[in-house]
């Protein structure tokens, strides 16, 4: 169990920002996040034991830590129909249109774009994330574009 | 890439740059984990089991690098130290470089931070043309001294609180300390000095490259976190002339695996020294073995099941005496006795033990107990393998010093046995007293 500790503290500190940055699109502030990141690490690292190892040790912190997040956002009296759903972060406000189309995509499509365009994480760990294959993260991900783009469009004033 | 995607990147990279900076804390998450409820089993375990995990999680544990990660970054989070400290630091290590170090002259040149600390490069002269260096945090660092040689022509690296090379008269002077095997953060801080009219650049695996300011010559920098992930991490650090040219250029230790090297490059001198009864009919068993390199290497392995793991401990200095070094319990100076504590999973069922090695002259080891009591600890070629006794576990009753005695008897060298040479962040349950 030495070296799984060593693993997770490894992973802590390698991918930190990214961490941070999934969280932060979960409870939609950084310092929310942060605290999402700590506490779900820290209990990854105290159940580390129960670690059954049908996966990869990072898929499994990644779930922690995005169910944290979700938990903690809940907490705060955020409570939605949806497990994980992605919030738009302190600052996007300063795109409203790209705010609005975000808005209007469904929670699953939304959690997906911001996992990838915000937390920059892979289409293989956004996989393991959310617990779905490649495949279906890159069909989302091209039906959220397809969304969005029509949304942009439509707004869109041209000369 | 559509119009709109580039639009959702550019929108969500303006946020990320507005972002705090990150801070990560390892040692709170380990504070956290205290605090979070585990999962209990609903039947009890049988005693076998118990040992097997037990085992299992001391194999881990001793087959990690002997020096924890948690312990590194962490040595720099406490008080600035003044610099009377710095002077004394400077002063132990040019005992050895003997380059005659002008302390009355140390002062702090560079001042950077990383996760939001503040770590200072410190610089003194020598009176031989040389410098005595360090770059540290609050409380942990790591630099040395160099001659004149050295200083003037070649660019020299620090890295932070992970070890030095020997700083022995006459030697070539420290380049790159190894980084920790597999440990990205290892090689984030760079520390050094080039001569007039050179610069210094860090060139990353993804093509980047960053010019490093200079002050004075000296240089001290951190790498930013974006370039501590895998593909974007540093592969060379380049001193050039003002035409362009490379004067000098580091890549091998930044590469991972350097200081500890995998029991399939040993093949054929690895030595069983000692075997170690456990409870439940398991062995801890005491290797050595050369390096690639001639350097010693040492290794505890559990029931042989680990050996695939790479545990080794290989480098200039198992086996000697370490000059420079910055262990768990802080900065290591001119050091014979060197002990590394594992702790075998949570107490009370936590095997308290330890290993390491002592340099000459040392030639015998006794550990002296909190109630006045003594017992000899086996050395074999140098290294050695102690589990703490079940009648020694108890408060009052634990292990308290260890002396190195030479030939005649004399205790050379005593270390104080206590907390803070069990290894912060990584082993969190301690056995041995505070």
């Amino acid at each position: 169990m030495g070296d799984r500790a060593q693993e997770i503290e490894l992973l802590y500190r390698e991918r930190y920002g990214a961490f941070r940055a999934m969280a932060a699109s979960i409870t939609g502030g950084w310092e929310s996040a942060v605290d999402a990141v700590q506490e779900g690490f820290a209990r990854a690292y105290a159940r580390r034991s129960s670690f059954r190892g049908d996966g990869s040790l990072e898929a499994w912190v990644w779930r922690i830590v995005l169910r944290t997040a979700s938990e903690q956002r809940r907490a705060r009296g955020e409570v939605s129909g949806e497990l994980f759903e992605a919030q738009l972060p302190d600052g996007v406000e300063s795109s409203p249109e790209i705010v609005d189309a975000l808005r209007r995509l469904s929670p699953k499509r939304r959690l997906i774009v911001f996992l990838r365009y915000f937390a920059d994480l892979s289409y293989r760990e956004i996989a393991e994330v959310t617990g779905t294959t490649e495949g279906t993260v890159a069909a989302t991900l091209s039906q959220a574009h397809a969304e969005l783009a029509r949304m942009l469009d439509a707004n869109e004033v041209r000369p | 890439v559509t119009d709109h995607e580039t639009r959702l990147r550019t929108t969500f990279e303006a946020v990320r740059a507005e972002a705090p900076p990150e801070e990560p804390d390892w040692l709170d998450v380990v504070r956290r984990a205290q605090d979070v409820p585990t999962f209990r089993p609903k039947r009890r375990a049988s005693r076998p089991l118990l040992i097997a995990a037990t085992l299992a999680i001391l194999a881990g544990i001793l087959a990690l690098p002997p020096i924890g990660l948690g312990s590194r970054l962490v040595d720099l989070v406490q008080p600035t130290p003044p610099v009377k400290l710095v002077r004394n630091q400077f002063a132990s290590m040019d005992r050895f470089a003997k380059g005659r170090a002008i302390l009355s002259q140390t002062r702090k040149l560079i001042t950077i931070t990383q996760y939001g600390r503040a770590i200072s490069l410190w610089v003194a002269p020598t009176r031989q043309g040389g410098a005595c260096y360090l770059l540290r945090g609050p409380s942990g660092g790591g630099g040395g001294c160099i001659g004149r040689e050295g200083f003037q022509h070649l660019l020299e690296v620090s890295l932070n609180g992970l070890g030095g090379p020997p700083l022995k008269p006459g030697s070539p002077p420290p380049t790159f300390v190894a980084p920790l095997p597999g440990l990205s953060a290892s090689a984030a801080l760079l520390a050094g000095h080039v001569g007039d009219d050179a610069s210094v650049e860090l060139r990353y695996a993804d093509g980047t490259k960053a010019s490093l300011p200079l002050t004075e010559g000296w240089f001290a920098f951190a790498v930013p976190l974006a370039h501590l992930r895998r593909g974007h991490r540093p592969v060379a650090l380049v001193s050039l002339n003002a035409g362009g040219k490379v004067l000098r250029k580091e890549t091998q230790l930044f590469a991972p695996h350097v200081r500890v090297i995998r029991a399939t490059a040993l093949a054929g001198s690895n030595r069983k020294l000692q075997t170690t009864a456990l409870p439940g009919g398991s062995r801890a068993v005491l290797w050595t073995a050369r390096s690639k390199q001639g350097d010693q290497c040492l290794a505890v392995f559990v029931d042989g099941k680990s050996k695939q793991f790479p545990g080794w401990n290989c480098g200039h200095d198992v086996g000697r005496r370490v000059l420079h070094e910055f262990g768990v319990g802080g900065v290591i100076r001119n050091s014979m006795l060197n002990w590394e504590p594992s702790a075998g999973g949570d107490p009370p069922n936590a095997l308290p033990m330890a290993a390491g090695w002592a340099a000459a002259p040392i030639v015998r080891l006794r550990v002296r107990y909190a109630d006045g009591t003594t017992t000899p600890v086996a050395l074999h070629d140098r290294l050695f393998l102690y589990l703490v006794p079940p009648g020694k576990r108890q408060a009052g009753h634990t292990p308290s010093r260890l002396d190195g005695l030479d030939a005649s008897g004399k205790v050379v060298q005593t270390l104080r046995i206590d907390k803070r040479r069990c290894a912060r962040g990584v082993h969190w349950t301690c056995p041995f007293p505070g």
